[in-house]
C-alpha cells in the first residue's frame, strides 16, 4: 500500500531544489577529484549554473497549480514561488560578486566549500519558502543558519571573522532554542506541527477557554527567534559584528536572503497558524503592540547608532536593521491584503540596493584592504562609475525620490496608513528617515569631497561590474516605473499561500 | 494527588536534572561542570523512559550522556589552560538575568495553570520505534532527507574550522 502512495506523489515538484542539491554534489566531487594544483576559481560557474537551472525549473512551474506533497511538508503555491524567485536571483547576483577575488587570496583554499555553503544556505531558504509544516520550516531555517555560521567564520586568518562566527553561532543557537521552546507550548495545546491544523485547533481553544494569554506567551518566545533572524532591535546585536567579520558577499547574503526567509516564515506563521487570533481582542491588545514596538525600536536604534559608526559595513548593518523596521510597520495591521504587494515590492527593492551597496564595498575594500569610511575617500576621482552607482544605492536606501527605495517606502507607509491605526509608527518612520540622511550622506561626502589617497582606478572584474549594472538598472527602473513590478505583484494570488488546498479548489469552482 | 512509583521516580529524576543544571552554572571547576551536566542529561533520559519514549531515551543516553559529555571532557583536557574559571564580578548582569529568568518562570507557571489543554492525555504505549520509523520514512520524509544535507553541511563546516592551516 505504501508503494502506491509513494508513486502518487508528484516528485517533479521538487525539481528546483534537487537542481541545487545536484550542484552541491557536483561541486563536492569536482573538488575531490581535481588535483590541488589546478585553480578552483571557475567553480563559481558550477554554482551559477545550478542556480540558473533551478530558476528555469521554477519558471517552468508557471502557470502555477498549487500542490502539496506529504501533508504540507512540501508545498508549492504562489507565495513560495515568488519568494523562491527572489532567493534565487539574489544568490545568483551575490555569487557573481563573490567570484571577484583578489589574486592569491587566502580564502582560495576553501573556495569550493564557500560556494557549496552558499548553495546549501539557499537550499534551506527554498525549503523554508515551500512548506507549511513546522518541522520542515525549522530544518530549512537551521540549514540556512548553520551554513551561514560557517560562511561567516570560515575566513580563519582574520580575527574579526572568527569572532563574528562565534557570536553568530551562540546568538543563533539561543534564538533557535527560544523558537522551539515557544512552539513546544503550542504543540502541547494542539498536538500538531502542520500550520493549518494548528490554526484550527487554536480556533477551538480561543473559543472555548481562556488560554489566550498562554498562546500570546508562546508567540512572544517565538518572536524572539524571528526577530533575531530578521535582525530587529532589540535582538540585533549580532548583526554589525557579523557583517563586519564576514566577507561582503556573505554579509549581503545574510542581509537579503536570510532576512527575507525570516519574514516569509513569520508571515506564514502569523497568518496561518495564528489566524484565529487575528480577529480576537488578544491581537489588538498584545501582539499588535509587541510587533509595533519591535518596528519602532528597530527604526530608532538602527538609524541613531549608525550615526557613530566608522566602518561602512557596520553602517550598512545598522541601516539593514532600520530597513527591517520600516518593513515591519505593516505587520501590526496585517488584515489588509495589500500588504503582500508592498512587502514583496520592498523586499525586491531592498535586495537590489543592498546587494549593490555591498558589491561596491567588496570591490573597494579589495583594493584598499579595509572597509573604513576613509577607504571611500575621493572615489569619484578614481572610479566615477562606482562612486555614482554607490550614491544611487545610498539614495535608494535613504528613500530619496526617483529611486526604487522611495517608492517602496511610500508604498509601505500608504498601506499602513490605509489600515488607519498606526500613525505613530509612520511618524517614527518619517523622523528616523530624516536622521538616516546624515550617515548616508556622510559616505557620499567622503566619495565626492575628500581627497583621494591614490589616483589609480579601482580594479573591478567583469562579473562584479555586471552585477552592479543589473542592480543599478533595477534601482532606477523600479524607481521611475514602479508599475512594471507592482502590476506583476498585484496579479499574484497571495491568498492561495494562506489557505489549505481544498480551500483553493473551492475558490476556483 | 496519588503517590505512585511513577510519581516518585519522576520526582527524583527531575530533582537530579534541576540540581545538575544549577550546579553546572555555579561550579567553577570545568570538569565538575561537565560531570554535573552529564547528570542532567542522564536524568532527562530517565524521564523519557517514564514517558514510554524508549527510543528517545536510548538516543539521549548515547548522544548526550555518552558522546557530548565525553567530548566535552576531552575538549577540556586537551585545551586546558586554567582548571578553574575566575568568577566574573558583574552584579548588575547577575541581578538582571536572575530577575528576568524569575519573571519568565512565574509568568509561564501562572499562564500554563490558567490554560486548559483541549487534547486528551494520549496513551503513549504504542509509540515505539516502529511508529518513529513510519513517520520518518512516511509523512516526514522530506524534512528527514533535508536533515541529511544539514549534517553534510555541518561536517564540511567542522572540517573547515578545525583543519590546521599548513604552510604553503
Amino acid at each position: 500500500m505504501m508503494n502506491k502512495v509513494f508513486e502518487q506523489i508528484e516528485w517533479s515538484l521538487l525539481t528546483p531544489e534537487t537542481t541545487i542539491i545536484a550542484g552541491i554534489v557536483l561541486l563536492l566531487l569536482t573538488d575531490l577529484v581535481l588535483p590541488a594544483s589546478i585553480s578552483r576559481r571557475w567553480f563559481g560557474f558550477i554554482g551559477l549554473a545550478s542556480i540558473l537551472g533551478s530558476l528555469a525549473f521554477v519558471v517552468s512551474q508557471l502557470p502555477l497549480k498549487p500542490a502539496e506533497i506529504l501533508f504540507g511538508t512540501y508545498r508549492l503555491d504562489p507565495m513560495s514561488l515568488v519568494f523562491k524567485l527572489l532567493f534565487l536571483t539574489a544568490t545568483a547576483l551575490i555569487l557573481l560578486v563573490a567570484m571577484d577575488r583578489k589574486k592569491g587570496d587566502k580564502t582560495d583554499r576553501y573556495i569550493a566549500e564557500e560556494y557549496i555553503l552558499m548553495l546549501s544556505a539557499l537550499l534551506g531558504a527554498m525549503f523554508l519558502a515551500s512548506s507549511v509544516d513546522v518541522i520542515t520550516l525549522f530544518i530549512g531555517l537551521e540549514l540556512l543558519s548553520i551554513s551561514s555560521y560557517i560562511l561567516v567564520g570560515m575566513r580563519k586568518h582574520e580575527r574579526l571573522s572568527t569572532e563574528a562566527g562565534w557570536k553568530y553561532v551562540i546568538y543563533g543557537g539561543v534564538s533557535s532554542a527560544f523558537f522551539l521552546y515557544g512552539y513546544s507550548f503550542l504543540y502541547g495545546l494542539s498536538g500538531t506541527t502542520n500550520l493549518f491544523t494548528l490554526g484550527q485547533s487554536l480556533a477551538e481553544v480561543v473559543q472555548s477557554t481562556q488560554s489566550d494569554l498562554f498562546i500570546v506567551a508562546s508567540l512572544c518566545l517565538m518572536l524572539v527567534g524571528f526577530a533575531f533572524k530578521i535582525s530587529l532591535a532589540p535582538f540585533h546585536m549580532w548583526a554589525p559584528d557579523v557583517y563586519q567579520g564576514a566577507s561582503s558577499p556573505v554579509a549581503s547574503f545574510l542581509a537579503v536572503v536570510s532576512k527575507a526567509a525570516g519574514i516569509l516564515f513569520l508571515i506564514r506563521f502569523l497568518l496561518i497558524g495564528m489566524y484565529p487570533l487575528l480577529r480576537s481582542e488578544v491581537w489588538g491588545e498584545n501582539i499588535m503592540w509587541a510587533l509595533a514596538i519591535l518596528a519602532a525600536v528597530s527604526m530608532i536604534v538602527g538609524n541613531t547608532v549608525a550615526l557613530r559608526q566608522q566602518n561602512v559595513k557596520r553602517i550598512l548593518a545598522y541601516s539593514g536593521i532600520a530597513q527591517a523596521g520600516y518593513l515591519f510597520i505593516i505587520f501590526p495591521s496585517l488584515q489588509s491584503n495589500l500588504i503582500f504587494v508592498s512587502v514583496g515590492f520592498y523586499l525586491v527593492v531592498y535586495m537590489l540596493m543592498t546587494i549593490g551597496a555591498f558589491a561596491i564595498v567588496h570591490v573597494v575594500s579589495k583594493d584598499t584592504g579595509n572597509e573604513e569610511l576613509t577607504s571611500f575617500d575621493g572615489l569619484v576621482r578614481r572610479s566615477p562609475g562606482l562612486a555614482i552607482a554607490m550614491t544611487l544605492f545610498l539614495f535608494s536606501l535613504a528613500g530619496i525620490p526617483l529611486t526604487a527605495g522611495f517608492i517602496g517606502k511610500v508604498n509601505l507607509s500608504l498601506n499602513t496608513f490605509a489600515s488607519g491605526q498606526m500613525w505613530l509608527l509612520i511618524s517614527t518612520l518619517l523622523v528616523t528617515t530624516v536622521i538616516s540622511y546624515y550617515y548616508y550622506f556622510r559616505i557620499v561626502q567622503r566619495m565626492f569631497v575628500e581627497k583621494a589617497t591614490s589616483d589609480q582606478k579601482v580594479p573591478i572584474s567583469f562579473f562584479s561590474a555586471l552585477t552592479i549594472l543589473v542592480v543599478v538598472l533595477g534601482t532606477i527602473g523600479f524607481g521611475i516605473m514602479p508599475d512594471l513590478l507592482l502590476s506583476k505583484l498585484e496579479t499574484v494570488k497571495w491568498g492561495y499561500g494562506l489557505i489549505p488546498l481544498e480551500g483553493i479548489q473551492q475558490l476556483k469552482n | 494527588m496519588e503517590i505512585t512509583g511513577e510519581f516518585i521516580a519522576f520526582f527524583i529524576l527531575s530533582i537530579l536534572a534541576i540540581c545538575g543544571a544549577v550546579f553546572m552554572i555555579f561550579f567553577t571547576n570545568v570538569v565538575h561542570m561537565g560531570v554535573s551536566m552529564a547528570f542532567t542529561f542522564l536524568s532527562i533520559a530517565g524521564i523519557y523512559f517514564l514517558l514510554n519514549a524508549d527510543f528517545l531515551a536510548v538516543i539521549q543516553i548515547m548522544v548526550y550522556t555518552g558522546a557530548i559529555s565525553i567530548l566535552m571532557l576531552f575538549g577540556i583536557m586537551m585545551t586546558r589552560h586554567k582548571e578553574t574559571e575566575e568568577k566574573l564580578n558583574r552584579p548588575i548582569h547577575y541581578g538582571l538575568s536572575i530577575a528576568g529568568a524569575g519573571v519568565l518562570l512565574v509568568s509561564l507557571v501562572l499562564l500554563s495553570r490558567g490554560a486548559t489543554f483541549v487534547s486528551d492525555a494520549v496513551d503513549t504505549k504504542g509509540y515505539g520505534i516502529e511508529k518513529i520509523g513510519e513517520l520518518f520514512f512516511g509523512t516526514y520524509m522530506i524534512p528527514f532527507e533535508l536533515a541529511s544535507i544539514l549534517l553534510l553541511v555541518a561536517l564540511i563546516g567542522s572540517i573547515i574550522i578545525a583543519k590546521k592551516e599548513g604552510q604553503e
